[in-house]
């Protein structure tokens, strides 16, 4: 497997999507939530993902 | 990072996660149907439906409800009136003197349309009471929520020492590596990392608010206190207003929202309560969007001639614990945010365990 952006590449990003996703959905409620939604599922969605690529949990 | 280092940051992560390890599963087991706790409690709601009128039903002045709830508890008095976000309802708090004990007081929800009493919600039976007890103070009250608030700071210190740690053990793993060809213990550690560092930030910002939030008392009345006391003192000396002189609460609540157009108003203390001055109607003020929500704008209107006497921000301490509540519990954001909360919370509830299984399947030999 290959280490991208280094230890720290995929963390950071998953913590910005995360924070992100914390603040703007204290600004509004409807369209902005949404941004919410995705941001809270970005890690998530990265667990699932690197589990999966390594064949660790099927469909 | 030297191998000094290293040892001592996963000296201070075993330890911080340790001493904490079984509060934090108790919270984090206790959180998990507390994140949809509004959707249980209207479950569980056995009230009788609110009248069927047309939704653009006059609403009565505030001031026939209170007569409404003074009328039901004769020789008490009004402390407090709260307004329902979902329903047509305003609750009025009664009692007989200005700052009653727990027991000594009578909560009265009135039809904001009719100005009936309709069946209120005991908040404080059920299982959801007793979850939120648990959660909040393990029913030990303001000792036990400092406590709590303890842990969570040292739950804190285990994130902040995890993530140093996790530099050197993923020096020759990429991002969710595995190694499979290993022990069961191995496997669980590369899980207990991916999981511990992909939800790093939720963690750690559900954990610092939730250690925010015990502090809620402390604050409160600190800026009692302070902020209140600067705004009330012209009033400082005088004798409390008696409770024949004051004027319309309704008025007072109108000049309220018009000197802060945009919002509305979350609670008016009467005057002598705990969260108003002897001579004012404080009228709490919210605004519209899940933050301004929790920024609340006390406006104080002299009980007697109705006018504004005065009307301040929250200062920093008070914004900060505010909007500490909304980050912590996860209802900001509708439905789909409370089912992420809640898979964040089963992701935490993993690592938690997966660390304690680390700790006691150690090797013996290198303690």
């Amino acid at each position: 497997m290959k280490r991208v952006g280094g230890t720290f590449g995929i963390p950071i990003v998953l913590a910005v999507a995360t924070i992100i996703a914390l603040i703007s959905g204290l600004l509004g409620d409807g369209a902005v939530d949404a941004i919410a939604w995705l941001g809270l599922a970005a890690p998530l969605a990265a667990i699932i993902w690197v589990l999966r690529a390594q064949r660790l949990v099927r469909r | 990072m030297r191998t000094a280092t290293v040892r001592t940051w996963c000296w201070v992560h075993k330890w911080t996660s340790l001493v904490c390890a079984l509060f934090l599963l108790m919270l984090c087991l206790t959180g998990l149907p507390l994140i949809f706790h509004e959707e249980i409690d209207s479950a569980l709601d056995d009230r009788p439906p609110l009248a069927a009128l047309p939704k653009n039903a006059p609403t009565q002045s505030l001031d026939a409800l209170v007569r409404t709830a003074t009328a039901m508890y004769p020789g008490e008095r009004p402390l407090f009136m709260s307004f329902d976000v979902d329903r047509p309802v305003t609750n009025v708090t009664t009692g007989k003197v200005a700052q009653p004990g727990r027991g000594d007081l009578h909560i009265t929800a009135i039809d904001r349309r009719t100005a009936k009493p309709v069946g209120a919600l005991d908040e404080d039976a059920g299982i959801m009471a007793v979850i939120l007890r648990l959660h909040v103070d393990m029913f030990a009250g303001l000792p036990g929520k400092l406590f709590l608030g303890f842990m969570g700071l040292l739950f804190c210190a285990s994130i902040v020492s995890g993530i140093v740690v996790y530099a050197p053990f993923m020096r020759k793993l990429a991002f969710g590596e595995i190694r499979t060809n290993r022990s069961r213990r191995v496997r669980w550690l590369d899980l207990h990392n991916l999981l511990g560092i992909a939800t790093a930030m939720w963690v750690g910002v559900v954990g610092l608010t939730g250690v925010v939030n015990t502090l809620s008392e402390t604050l409160t009345a600190v800026w009692r206190a302070d902020q209140l006391a600067a705004l009330t003192r012209p009033y400082q000396g005088q004798p409390p207003l008696p409770v024949a002189a004051w004027g319309s609460v309704d008025s007072a609540v109108r000049t309220a929202r018009a000197a802060a157009p945009g919002t509305d108003p979350q609670f008016v203390a009467f005057p002598g309560t705990r969260f108003s001055s002897k001579h004012h109607y404080a009228v709490w003020l919210k605004g519209a969007t899940p933050a301004t929500r929790q920024l609340l704008t006390p406006a104080l209107i002299d009980a007697r001639s109705g006018e504004l006497t005065a009307m301040r921000s929250m200062p920093w301490y008070m914004l900060a614990l505010r909007l500490s509540q909304p980050l912590h519990f996860g209802d900001y954001g509708a439905m789909p945010m409370k089912m992420l909360w809640a898979l964040l919370d089963v992701v935490a509830i993993i690592v938690l365990g997966s660390g304690v299984y680390l700790w006691l399947s150690r090797r013996k030999v290198s303690a």
